[in-house]
Protein backbone atom coordinates (compact mmCIF):
# COMPACT_ATOMS: atom_id res chain seq x y z
CA UNK A 1 0.00 0.00 0.00
CA UNK A 2 2.36 2.45 0.74
CA UNK A 3 4.91 1.53 -1.76
CA UNK A 4 1.86 1.80 -4.60
CA UNK A 5 0.70 5.60 -2.63
CA UNK A 6 4.25 6.58 -3.33
CA UNK A 7 4.63 4.86 -7.38
CA UNK A 8 1.18 7.28 -7.52
CA UNK A 9 2.86 10.09 -6.27
CA UNK A 10 6.36 10.30 -7.82
CA UNK A 11 4.54 9.93 -11.22
CA UNK A 12 2.34 12.90 -10.63
CA UNK A 13 4.85 14.86 -10.42
CA UNK A 14 6.27 13.62 -13.60
CA UNK A 15 2.96 14.46 -15.50
CA UNK A 16 3.49 18.56 -14.41
CA UNK A 17 6.99 18.12 -17.04
CA UNK A 18 4.51 17.30 -19.83
CA UNK A 19 3.20 20.76 -19.74
CA UNK A 20 4.07 23.83 -20.68
CA UNK A 21 5.68 24.02 -23.99
CA UNK A 22 5.56 27.90 -24.32
CA UNK A 23 4.05 29.97 -26.60
CA UNK A 24 4.06 27.63 -29.97
CA UNK A 25 5.96 30.46 -32.40
CA UNK A 26 8.85 30.09 -30.60
CA UNK A 27 8.53 26.91 -28.56
CA UNK A 28 10.67 27.14 -25.79
CA UNK A 29 11.54 23.89 -24.36
CA UNK A 30 11.32 24.55 -20.60
CA UNK A 31 9.31 21.81 -18.79
CA UNK A 32 7.14 22.90 -16.01
CA UNK A 33 8.39 23.31 -12.54
CA UNK A 34 9.90 19.65 -11.55
CA UNK A 35 8.97 19.81 -7.98
CA UNK A 36 9.61 17.33 -5.04
CA UNK A 37 6.81 14.81 -4.73
CA UNK A 38 6.59 14.11 -1.02
CA UNK A 39 8.27 11.43 -0.92
CA UNK A 40 11.40 12.90 -2.15
CA UNK A 41 14.88 15.20 -0.80
CA UNK A 42 16.47 15.26 -4.27
CA UNK A 43 15.77 14.44 -7.65
CA UNK A 44 17.55 14.45 -10.82
CA UNK A 45 15.93 14.37 -14.11
CA UNK A 46 16.68 13.65 -18.11
CA UNK A 47 14.01 14.19 -20.33
CA UNK A 48 14.23 14.32 -24.36
CA UNK A 49 11.72 15.08 -26.31
CA UNK A 50 10.99 15.77 -29.88
CA UNK A 51 8.33 18.31 -31.10
CA UNK A 52 6.65 18.83 -34.25
CA UNK A 53 4.48 21.85 -35.11
CA UNK A 54 1.24 20.14 -37.11
CA UNK A 55 -1.41 23.01 -37.85
CA UNK A 56 -0.63 26.78 -37.48
CA UNK A 57 -3.97 28.90 -36.14
CA UNK A 58 -4.13 32.56 -37.26
CA UNK A 59 -5.29 35.69 -35.88
CA UNK A 60 -8.90 35.00 -36.91
CA UNK A 61 -8.93 31.30 -35.83
CA UNK A 62 -8.50 29.57 -39.05
CA UNK A 63 -6.39 26.79 -39.11
CA UNK A 64 -3.92 25.73 -41.60
CA UNK A 65 -1.90 22.52 -41.95
CA UNK A 66 2.03 22.54 -41.90
CA UNK A 67 3.33 21.94 -45.05
CA UNK A 68 6.65 21.90 -44.06
CA UNK A 69 7.96 20.43 -40.80
CA UNK A 70 9.15 22.52 -37.72
CA UNK A 71 10.98 20.15 -35.76
CA UNK A 72 12.39 21.16 -32.08
CA UNK A 73 14.48 17.87 -30.33
CA UNK A 74 15.05 19.17 -26.48
CA UNK A 75 17.35 17.70 -23.74
CA UNK A 76 16.26 19.22 -20.71
CA UNK A 77 18.19 18.56 -17.22
CA UNK A 78 16.50 19.32 -14.11
CA UNK A 79 16.77 19.06 -9.78
CA UNK A 80 14.91 19.61 -6.58
CA UNK A 81 16.34 19.64 -3.61
CA UNK A 82 14.96 20.24 -0.36
CA UNK A 83 15.62 22.69 2.09
CA UNK A 84 13.84 22.26 4.90
CA UNK A 85 11.21 20.11 5.63
CA UNK A 86 8.74 22.23 3.43
CA UNK A 87 10.89 24.77 1.29
CA UNK A 88 12.32 23.38 -1.86
CA UNK A 89 14.45 24.90 -4.49
CA UNK A 90 14.77 23.53 -8.40
CA UNK A 91 16.46 24.23 -11.80
CA UNK A 92 16.06 23.25 -15.44
CA UNK A 93 18.31 23.62 -18.35
CA UNK A 94 17.08 22.81 -21.59
CA UNK A 95 18.72 22.40 -24.46
CA UNK A 96 17.49 22.40 -28.36
CA UNK A 97 17.73 22.01 -31.73
CA UNK A 98 15.09 23.14 -34.03
CA UNK A 99 14.91 22.25 -37.84
CA UNK A 100 13.14 23.33 -40.36
CA UNK A 101 13.59 22.99 -44.01
CA UNK A 102 16.26 25.38 -44.41
CA UNK A 103 17.74 26.16 -41.41
CA UNK A 104 19.16 24.13 -37.87
CA UNK A 105 19.79 26.22 -34.46
CA UNK A 106 20.86 24.62 -31.65
CA UNK A 107 21.80 25.82 -28.75
CA UNK A 108 20.82 26.84 -24.70
CA UNK A 109 17.03 27.24 -24.20
CA UNK A 110 15.51 29.49 -21.37
CA UNK A 111 17.05 28.46 -17.94
CA UNK A 112 14.40 28.16 -15.09
CA UNK A 113 14.56 28.56 -11.43
CA UNK A 114 11.87 27.11 -8.88
CA UNK A 115 11.46 28.03 -5.15
CA UNK A 116 8.52 25.93 -3.81
CA UNK A 117 6.61 25.96 -0.22
CA UNK A 118 4.33 23.14 0.89
CA UNK A 119 1.51 24.93 2.20
CA UNK A 120 -0.52 22.01 2.41
CA UNK A 121 1.43 18.88 3.82
CA UNK A 122 -0.18 15.53 3.65
CA UNK A 123 1.64 13.93 6.69
CA UNK A 124 -1.54 12.75 8.26
CA UNK A 125 -2.84 10.76 4.56
CA UNK A 126 -6.04 12.83 5.30
CA UNK A 127 -8.70 11.33 3.74
CA UNK A 128 -9.64 14.51 1.16
CA UNK A 129 -7.51 17.36 1.59
CA UNK A 130 -4.82 17.61 -1.10
CA UNK A 131 -1.14 18.11 -0.59
CA UNK A 132 -0.06 21.85 -1.77
CA UNK A 133 2.72 22.93 -3.04
CA UNK A 134 2.95 26.63 -3.77
CA UNK A 135 6.57 27.94 -6.21
CA UNK A 136 7.82 30.76 -7.61
CA UNK A 137 9.67 30.91 -10.29
CA UNK A 138 11.88 33.22 -12.78
CA UNK A 139 12.87 32.56 -16.11
CA UNK A 140 15.69 34.14 -18.09
CA UNK A 141 15.77 34.64 -21.44
CA UNK A 142 18.72 32.50 -22.05
CA UNK A 143 17.56 30.65 -25.67
CA UNK A 144 17.90 32.50 -29.17
CA UNK A 145 14.63 34.35 -29.72
CA UNK A 146 12.61 35.94 -32.19
CA UNK A 147 13.60 39.21 -30.43
CA UNK A 148 17.56 38.87 -30.55
CA UNK A 149 19.88 39.24 -33.82
CA UNK A 150 21.10 36.42 -35.24
CA UNK A 151 17.85 34.20 -35.02
CA UNK A 152 15.73 35.76 -37.83
CA UNK A 153 13.05 34.20 -38.43
CA UNK A 154 10.40 32.80 -35.72
CA UNK A 155 10.82 29.17 -36.61
CA UNK A 156 14.36 29.18 -35.57
CA UNK A 157 13.57 30.24 -31.93
CA UNK A 158 14.66 28.20 -28.55
CA UNK A 159 13.24 30.40 -26.37
CA UNK A 160 10.81 32.93 -25.33
CA UNK A 161 13.20 36.15 -25.38
CA UNK A 162 11.85 37.62 -22.00
CA UNK A 163 12.68 37.24 -18.15
CA UNK A 164 9.12 35.58 -16.69
CA UNK A 165 8.43 35.99 -13.17
CA UNK A 166 5.92 33.31 -12.78
CA UNK A 167 3.91 31.97 -9.15
CA UNK A 168 1.74 28.66 -9.15
CA UNK A 169 0.48 25.81 -7.56
CA UNK A 170 0.20 22.25 -7.46
CA UNK A 171 -2.38 20.35 -5.78
CA UNK A 172 -2.16 16.09 -6.07
CA UNK A 173 -4.07 13.42 -3.73
CA UNK A 174 -4.13 9.97 -4.24
CA UNK A 175 -6.77 7.37 -3.31
CA UNK A 176 -5.07 3.80 -3.05
CA UNK A 177 -4.43 3.14 -6.98
CA UNK A 178 -6.05 6.32 -8.24
CA UNK A 179 -4.14 9.88 -8.14
CA UNK A 180 -5.67 13.41 -8.77
CA UNK A 181 -3.63 16.80 -9.70
CA UNK A 182 -4.86 20.67 -10.15
CA UNK A 183 -2.02 23.07 -11.21
CA UNK A 184 -2.51 26.82 -11.52
CA UNK A 185 -0.21 29.69 -12.79
CA UNK A 186 0.33 33.05 -13.47
CA UNK A 187 3.10 34.80 -15.12
CA UNK A 188 4.56 38.21 -15.79
CA UNK A 189 6.90 38.97 -18.76
CA UNK A 190 9.31 41.81 -18.46
CA UNK A 191 9.75 44.30 -21.10
CA UNK A 192 12.69 43.96 -23.08
CA UNK A 193 14.64 46.06 -26.02
CA UNK A 194 14.33 44.35 -29.20
CA UNK A 195 17.86 44.63 -30.98
CA UNK A 196 17.96 43.18 -34.16
CA UNK A 197 14.73 45.83 -35.23
CA UNK A 198 15.90 49.44 -33.98
CA UNK A 199 14.28 51.32 -31.77
CA UNK A 200 11.81 48.73 -30.71
CA UNK A 201 10.10 47.81 -27.02
CA UNK A 202 7.91 44.46 -26.83
CA UNK A 203 5.46 44.32 -23.93
CA UNK A 204 4.32 41.07 -23.11
CA UNK A 205 2.24 41.09 -20.25
CA UNK A 206 0.73 38.15 -18.40
CA UNK A 207 -0.04 34.85 -19.15
CA UNK A 208 -1.70 31.87 -17.09
CA UNK A 209 -2.14 28.28 -17.64
CA UNK A 210 -4.34 25.62 -15.28
CA UNK A 211 -4.57 22.27 -15.52
CA UNK A 212 -6.11 18.78 -14.29
CA UNK A 213 -5.09 15.64 -14.31
CA UNK A 214 -5.66 11.75 -13.50
CA UNK A 215 -3.83 8.53 -12.98
CA UNK A 216 -4.42 4.71 -12.22
CA UNK A 217 -1.66 2.87 -11.16
CA UNK A 218 -1.30 -0.84 -11.34
CA UNK A 219 2.07 -2.35 -9.51
CA UNK A 220 5.12 -0.26 -11.10
CA UNK A 221 3.24 0.51 -13.79
CA UNK A 222 1.42 3.82 -13.82
CA UNK A 223 -1.19 5.45 -16.90
CA UNK A 224 -2.18 8.90 -16.24
CA UNK A 225 -3.61 11.82 -18.62
CA UNK A 226 -3.84 15.55 -18.55
CA UNK A 227 -5.27 18.30 -20.13
CA UNK A 228 -3.49 22.25 -19.54
CA UNK A 229 -4.93 25.66 -21.18
CA UNK A 230 -2.59 28.39 -21.87
CA UNK A 231 -3.31 31.91 -22.31
CA UNK A 232 -1.23 34.40 -23.29
CA UNK A 233 -1.82 38.23 -23.29
CA UNK A 234 -1.57 40.92 -26.44
CA UNK A 235 2.20 41.52 -27.13
CA UNK A 236 1.98 44.93 -27.52
CA UNK A 237 5.03 46.54 -29.78
CA UNK A 238 5.94 50.37 -29.49
CA UNK A 239 8.84 52.34 -30.81
CA UNK A 240 9.09 52.63 -34.71
CA UNK A 241 6.59 50.23 -35.56
CA UNK A 242 3.54 50.62 -33.00
CA UNK A 243 1.07 46.66 -33.27
CA UNK A 244 -1.25 45.91 -30.74
CA UNK A 245 -0.74 42.09 -30.66
CA UNK A 246 -3.00 39.22 -30.47
CA UNK A 247 -4.10 37.46 -27.44
CA UNK A 248 -2.55 33.50 -28.12
CA UNK A 249 -4.45 30.45 -26.50
CA UNK A 250 -4.17 26.70 -26.93
CA UNK A 251 -4.83 23.24 -25.09
CA UNK A 252 -2.24 20.48 -24.41
CA UNK A 253 -3.74 17.12 -23.42
CA UNK A 254 -0.84 14.19 -22.50
CA UNK A 255 -1.02 10.61 -22.09
CA UNK A 256 1.61 9.24 -20.26
CA UNK A 257 3.12 5.97 -18.56
CA UNK A 258 5.65 5.72 -16.05
CA UNK A 259 7.17 2.45 -14.98
CA UNK A 260 9.47 2.55 -11.62
CA UNK A 261 12.54 0.56 -12.51
CA UNK A 262 13.56 0.43 -9.11
CA UNK A 263 12.66 2.21 -5.75
CA UNK A 264 14.57 5.27 -6.63
CA UNK A 265 14.55 5.40 -10.29
CA UNK A 266 12.07 5.88 -12.77
CA UNK A 267 10.77 6.42 -16.51
CA UNK A 268 8.78 7.91 -18.02
CA UNK A 269 7.16 8.21 -21.44
CA UNK A 270 4.52 10.65 -22.53
CA UNK A 271 2.43 12.28 -25.75
CA UNK A 272 1.22 15.39 -25.88
CA UNK A 273 -0.97 16.60 -28.49
CA UNK A 274 -1.98 20.75 -28.69
CA UNK A 275 -4.45 19.69 -31.53
CA UNK A 276 -6.98 17.99 -29.60
CA UNK A 277 -8.71 20.55 -27.24
CA UNK A 278 -9.72 24.19 -26.29
CA UNK A 279 -10.32 27.09 -28.99
CA UNK A 280 -6.56 27.37 -30.44
CA UNK A 281 -5.72 30.98 -31.30
CA UNK A 282 -3.25 32.97 -33.06
CA UNK A 283 -0.79 30.06 -31.98
CA UNK A 284 1.20 26.52 -33.70
CA UNK A 285 0.27 23.50 -32.65
CA UNK A 286 2.37 20.91 -31.66
CA UNK A 287 2.44 17.20 -31.35
CA UNK A 288 5.45 16.02 -28.58
CA UNK A 289 7.14 12.61 -27.92
CA UNK A 290 9.45 12.58 -24.67
CA UNK A 291 10.75 10.47 -22.59
CA UNK A 292 12.16 10.63 -19.18
CA UNK A 293 14.06 8.92 -16.59
CA UNK A 294 13.75 10.36 -13.27
CA UNK A 295 16.64 9.20 -10.30
CA UNK A 296 15.22 10.06 -6.58
CA UNK A 297 16.80 10.16 -3.18
CA UNK A 298 14.05 9.46 -0.39
CA UNK A 299 13.30 11.38 2.43
CA UNK B 1 -14.25 8.30 -5.74
CA UNK B 2 -17.42 10.66 -6.64
CA UNK B 3 -15.27 13.48 -7.25
CA UNK B 4 -12.87 11.29 -9.58
CA UNK B 5 -15.97 10.42 -11.58
CA UNK B 6 -17.47 14.15 -12.04
CA UNK B 7 -13.29 15.02 -12.86
CA UNK B 8 -13.48 11.78 -15.79
CA UNK B 9 -16.76 13.09 -17.36
CA UNK B 10 -15.84 16.76 -17.08
CA UNK B 11 -12.98 15.97 -19.11
CA UNK B 12 -14.41 13.62 -21.67
CA UNK B 13 -17.08 16.49 -22.12
CA UNK B 14 -14.41 19.08 -23.03
CA UNK B 15 -15.10 21.30 -25.76
CA UNK B 16 -12.86 19.52 -28.66
CA UNK B 17 -11.09 21.89 -30.92
CA UNK B 18 -13.11 21.75 -33.90
CA UNK B 19 -10.35 23.21 -36.48
CA UNK B 20 -12.03 25.50 -38.71
CA UNK B 21 -9.28 25.14 -41.86
CA UNK B 22 -9.26 28.36 -43.97
CA UNK B 23 -9.95 27.44 -47.86
CA UNK B 24 -7.96 30.26 -48.94
CA UNK B 25 -5.55 29.52 -51.73
CA UNK B 26 -2.08 31.33 -50.61
CA UNK B 27 0.28 29.84 -53.33
CA UNK B 28 0.76 33.36 -54.69
CA UNK B 29 0.16 35.68 -51.35
CA UNK B 30 1.85 38.45 -52.60
CA UNK B 31 -0.24 38.98 -55.69
CA UNK B 32 -3.57 38.42 -53.80
CA UNK B 33 -3.11 41.28 -51.47
CA UNK B 34 -5.83 43.82 -51.69
CA UNK B 35 -4.75 47.65 -52.94
CA UNK B 36 -6.03 50.23 -51.34
CA UNK B 37 -7.32 51.91 -54.48
CA UNK B 38 -7.40 51.74 -58.06
CA UNK B 39 -4.12 53.74 -58.86
CA UNK B 40 -2.24 52.97 -55.47
CA UNK B 41 -0.73 49.55 -53.97
CA UNK B 42 -0.44 51.42 -50.81
CA UNK B 43 -0.50 54.85 -49.61
CA UNK B 44 2.38 56.63 -47.34
CA UNK B 45 0.72 58.24 -43.58
CA UNK B 46 2.01 61.20 -43.89
CA UNK B 47 2.98 62.39 -47.31
CA UNK B 48 -0.06 60.27 -49.65
CA UNK B 49 3.06 59.96 -51.18
CA UNK B 50 1.14 56.43 -53.68
CA UNK B 51 3.00 53.45 -53.90
CA UNK B 52 2.50 50.60 -56.53
CA UNK B 53 4.61 47.59 -56.33
CA UNK B 54 4.88 44.64 -58.95
CA UNK B 55 5.65 41.15 -57.72
CA UNK B 56 9.04 39.53 -59.46
CA UNK B 57 8.91 36.54 -57.04
CA UNK B 58 6.63 35.13 -54.82
CA UNK B 59 8.52 33.71 -51.42
CA UNK B 60 7.76 29.89 -50.41
CA UNK B 61 9.21 28.34 -47.62
CA UNK B 62 12.20 27.21 -49.36
CA UNK B 63 12.95 30.29 -51.69
CA UNK B 64 13.31 34.08 -50.66
CA UNK B 65 10.92 36.45 -52.79
CA UNK B 66 11.17 39.56 -53.93
CA UNK B 67 9.26 42.28 -55.47
CA UNK B 68 9.72 46.11 -56.99
CA UNK B 69 7.63 49.42 -56.12
CA UNK B 70 7.51 52.66 -57.38
CA UNK B 71 7.00 55.98 -55.46
CA UNK B 72 4.70 59.01 -56.97
CA UNK B 73 6.96 61.40 -55.05
CA UNK B 74 10.79 61.49 -54.03
CA UNK B 75 10.71 60.19 -50.53
CA UNK B 76 12.12 62.89 -47.85
CA UNK B 77 14.42 60.32 -46.32
CA UNK B 78 15.93 56.64 -46.97
CA UNK B 79 13.22 54.23 -47.47
CA UNK B 80 13.30 50.73 -45.50
CA UNK B 81 11.19 47.50 -45.84
CA UNK B 82 10.05 45.83 -42.51
CA UNK B 83 8.27 42.02 -42.84
CA UNK B 84 5.51 42.42 -39.41
CA UNK B 85 3.88 40.05 -37.97
CA UNK B 86 1.29 42.12 -35.70
CA UNK B 87 -0.24 39.57 -33.95
CA UNK B 88 2.56 38.10 -32.23
CA UNK B 89 4.65 41.10 -32.70
CA UNK B 90 7.87 40.18 -34.35
CA UNK B 91 9.35 40.33 -37.64
CA UNK B 92 11.17 38.22 -39.76
CA UNK B 93 14.75 38.45 -41.62
CA UNK B 94 16.25 41.81 -43.26
CA UNK B 95 14.57 42.84 -46.66
CA UNK B 96 17.32 44.13 -48.45
CA UNK B 97 16.39 47.04 -51.06
CA UNK B 98 18.14 48.38 -53.90
CA UNK B 99 17.45 51.94 -55.60
CA UNK B 100 16.66 50.92 -59.40
CA UNK B 101 16.30 54.41 -60.79
CA UNK B 102 14.37 57.72 -60.08
CA UNK B 103 11.85 56.55 -57.43
CA UNK B 104 12.09 52.91 -58.57
CA UNK B 105 13.13 50.20 -56.29
CA UNK B 106 13.73 46.68 -55.59
CA UNK B 107 13.08 44.82 -52.32
CA UNK B 108 14.91 41.37 -52.38
CA UNK B 109 15.28 38.58 -49.38
CA UNK B 110 11.85 38.44 -48.71
CA UNK B 111 11.24 36.05 -46.44
CA UNK B 112 8.17 34.77 -44.15
CA UNK B 113 8.62 32.77 -41.18
CA UNK B 114 5.49 31.43 -40.77
CA UNK B 115 1.97 31.55 -41.65
CA UNK B 116 -0.68 34.20 -40.77
CA UNK B 117 -1.40 37.56 -41.49
CA UNK B 118 1.45 39.60 -41.85
CA UNK B 119 2.46 43.25 -43.02
CA UNK B 120 5.12 44.84 -45.27
CA UNK B 121 5.71 48.17 -43.94
CA UNK B 122 7.61 50.79 -46.37
CA UNK B 123 9.54 53.20 -43.72
CA UNK B 124 10.61 56.38 -44.99
CA UNK B 125 13.44 57.08 -42.18
CA UNK B 126 15.75 59.80 -41.24
CA UNK B 127 18.56 58.17 -39.06
CA UNK B 128 16.02 55.97 -36.88
CA UNK B 129 13.12 58.17 -37.00
CA UNK B 130 10.44 56.78 -39.12
CA UNK B 131 9.12 60.47 -40.89
CA UNK B 132 6.36 58.52 -43.00
CA UNK B 133 5.29 54.47 -43.36
CA UNK B 134 2.72 52.58 -46.05
CA UNK B 135 1.56 49.37 -44.91
CA UNK B 136 0.29 46.62 -47.23
CA UNK B 137 -1.52 43.15 -45.58
CA UNK B 138 -0.59 40.11 -46.91
CA UNK B 139 -1.64 36.55 -46.06
CA UNK B 140 0.82 34.05 -46.05
CU1 LIG C 1 4.49 34.65 -35.47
Amino acid sequence: MKLRFSIALFSLLFLINAKAFGAPCCASATSGPGLLSNEERSHLTTRVSRSSISNNIDSDGYWERTKDPVITQTMELSGAILLSDRWQIGMAVPFSERTTTSQKYSGLGDVSGTIGYEYLPDWDYHPWRPRAVGYFQITAPTGLSIYDEGSTTGSGALGQGFWTLGMGTLLTKAWGRWDVLALGEIHRSLSREIKSQASLTANPGLGTSIGAGVGMSLGAWRLGGNVTWTYQDPISIRGNIDSEGTLQRYASASLSLNYMIDSTLAAQATYTDQNILGRPFNTSLSRIVSLQLRKQWVR
Amino acid sequence: MKSLIVLCISISTLACAEPNYATKDKSRPLAQSNPVSENCGAVFKNSNNCLNWRVEQEPTQDQMGSFTFTLSHNPLGSIKVVLWMPSMGHGSSPVKVEQLGDRQYRASQVYFSMPGKWQIRFQIKDNNQVLDEAVIEVEI
